[in-house]
């Protein structure tokens, strides 16, 4: 008998720079791809905005997914926004209180195998501080222990 | 040719079934709740890395019980990513007192036979785990106070083949 389980991957940072200081209705894309080599299923994916203005509650940030098809491309550009079928899900602001952060995941994105970059859109009616945020994933499989 | 012999000769084959090898983990025993708040305590998935579980959420009321048929409380599970913090939102031991974000809540308990003096059993099958720490929210949603009795189980489980 052997156990089928989830297995756990390190967390990536998809995005840090790119999102400093992202205005309001602007949009960008991660700078490097991240490499799913590992063949990873799902992942966990967490932005992170230390706001320093106050933002609405619930006004959002979009994420799309973008896969590259043959290794190299990737569809469209950091400023046009991605097609439906590459959405993977939206944030929302939970509170209006100055300077603190705002912390959210959308749990088990199913992600292909590949090269990946990540697209995001600020429609939270406020720009991102200048430095501070971040976009990460926490990628994970099924392990087979014998 | 060995591998057609093989297929018509050798009728081994792999079953693969649910592992149900983890204890019943009791995630939050309740203290009286009343509506609309929220109360939460930590799981860590990241030893038994089970795929499932079926929560139990078991409830009376207190003074006066919602009509059976009434959706009594939401279910959040909140993962951490970088192994340290959580999602907003909670019970406001961590992060804010305010609802987790929507993408979030994983299920809703609907009562069939509330009580005001017999806890009822209400359960969510089926509900992927987190491969890691993190935190599971119970939010009150019944018009009523839940009793202090209240408890959130979790009986998480695996695949195996055999």
């Amino acid at each position: 008998m052997a156990k089928i389980k989830r297995l756990d991957s390190s967390v990536v940072t998809l995005m840090d720079t790119e999102l400093n200081s992202l205005g309001s209705l602007a949009s960008t894309q991660s700078i490097t791809a991240f490499d799913n080599s590992d063949t990873d299923f799902y992942g966990d994916i967490e932005l992170v905005v230390p706001y320093g203005l106050r933002p609405d509650v619930g006004p959002h940030s979009d994420i799309f997914i973008k896969p590259s098809v043959d290794g190299v491309n990737y569809p469209g550009s950091g400023s046009v926004i991605p097609q439906g079928a590459l959405y993977i899900g939206t944030i929302q602001n939970l509170r209006d209180t100055n300077g603190k952060v705002l912390r959210a995941v959308l749990p088990r994105v199913s992600i292909p195998a590949g090269l990946i970059k990540f697209w995001i859109k600020n429609l939270t009616n406020t720009s991102y501080i200048s430095s501070g945020n971040t976009l990460k994933i926490r990628p994970n499989r099924f392990q087979i222990e014998a | 040719m060995k591998k057609l012999f093989a297929l018509v000769f050798d009728l081994s084959y792999v079953e693969i079934k649910w592992l149900d090898d983890t204890a019943v983990q009791t995630i939050i025993s309740g203290s009286t709740l009343t509506n609309n708040n929220r109360e939460a305590a930590a799981y860590n998935n990241s030893t038994e890395l089970d795929m499932y579980a079926d929560f139990e959420l078991f409830v009376k009321f207190d003074t006066t019980a919602p009509s059976a048929g009434d959706r009594v409380a939401e279910l959040f599970i909140l993962p951490t990513v970088d192994g340290t913090n959580f999602p907003e939102g909670g019970d406001g031991t961590v992060g804010d007192d305010l609802d987790p974000q929507q993408v979030l809540k994983i299920g809703v308990f609907e009562s069939r036979d509330p009580s005001t003096s017999t806890e009822e059993r209400i359960v969510l099958s089926g509900i992927p785990l987190p491969p890691r720490d993190a935190r599971y929210v119970i939010k009150n949603i019944s018009g009523q106070t839940m009793n202090a009795s209240w408890t959130l189980k979790a009986k998480p489980y695996k695949l195996q083949s055999v």
